[in-house]
């Protein structure tokens, strides 16, 4: 019985220390401005046959009423277009086919560069997700007028 | 003549209390009203943002023309698997425009010149990316003034960035 409150305790004393160490972590500093705004992603695409002017000023138009793109530019010339996106409400793939019938539009993609140097062992999606949830425990944040 | 003298009295104290109130609001019509921050002008955050997320459109845009003039510098952003950089680019940006406007948080990223150690930058590609900054704030409907002042406010930044 001892044994087990003992345990208890002590899991639960850690268990608060735990929390008051997260706690304390997330609000040390002020947040940043940019966690605010929702996470974008970008996109580009290669879309033929778009001449400039009219047609491109349709094009635009037309990425801006798909939900979740946030921002595009098209430049008719390079047939080029790219775009900013939320990714919890549009992917890349699904952009083409919103375009279609009218444009016909195919995902860009540079190919990755050969890595040179030293990289960071940690993948930054792990990094991000990290700062995410310290903002998502930052009390501070309320305190921000942005 | 009494109860005359009184209410002559009362109306010249009335008279004498709206005057000075009167002069008090001039005097405060007169005082320098405190002018909103570059940040609040523009629009606060949402407007930073979307400035900033035409930039990177602009940017991601121009290198993939021919002629592109930030392909070497800005090309790694398109690579296949790099979004989390842009990301990362889009933070930095949001964070030193809001602040150099006066926005409520600080930049805590690397100083400029850290940044851009070792890229080389060129007089041409710091020109052409003001460029792009411009033509995303036109784009948004930021007003030449407003315009003109974030360039002014960012410029001093270029001795920080070319030739590192």
């Amino acid at each position: 019985m001892l044994k087990t409150t003992g345990i208890g305790l002590l899991i639960r004393r850690l268990g608060l220390g735990s929390v008051a160490a997260v706690l304390l972590w997330a609000n040390w500093q002020e947040p940043n401005l940019h966690d605010y705004p929702a996470p974008i992603g970008v996109g580009a695409l290669r879309v033929a046959g778009v001449q400039p002017g009219a047609q491109a000023a349709a094009l635009r138009a037309r990425l801006l009423r798909v939900p979740g793109i946030t921002a595009c530019t098209v430049s008719a010339d390079a047939h080029a277009v790219a775009y900013t996106y939320h990714p919890d409400e549009v992917q890349p793939a699904q952009v083409p086919q919103q375009l279609a019938p009218a444009f016909q539009a195919q995902v860009y993609e540079a190919p990755a560069a050969p890595v040179a140097g030293p990289q960071c062992p940690v993948p930054l999606g792990y990094v991000q997700a990290l700062e995410q949830l310290r903002f998502t425990l930052n009390l501070r944040r309320f305190l921000v007028k942005i | 003549m009494l109860n005359i003298t009184r209410k002559l009295s009362l109306s010249l104290l009335v008279a004498a209390s709206l005057l000075g109130t009167l002069s008090a609001c001039k005097k405060n019509e007169e005082a320098p009203v405190a002018q909103a921050s570059l940040y609040d002008r523009l629009g606060g955050l949402p407007a930073v943002t979307a400035v900033v997320d035409q930039f990177i459109t602009n940017v991601v845009a121009e290198t993939m023309t021919s002629n592109s003039k930030l392909k070497r510098t800005f090309d790694p952003l398109v690579q296949s698997g790099n979004s989390y950089r842009v990301a990362s680019l889009r933070n930095h940006l949001i964070d030193q425009i809001g602040q150099a406007a006066g926005g409520p948080l600080v930049y805590k990223g690397k100083t400029m010149q850290a940044a851009h150690q070792g890229m080389a930058i060129t007089d041409v590609e710091f020109n052409a990316l003001v460029a792009e900054l411009a033509k995303a704030m036109t784009s948004k409907g930021v007003p030449a003034a407003q315009q003109t002042e974030v360039v002014t406010i960012l410029s001093p930044l270029k001795s920080t960035i070319v030739g590192q």
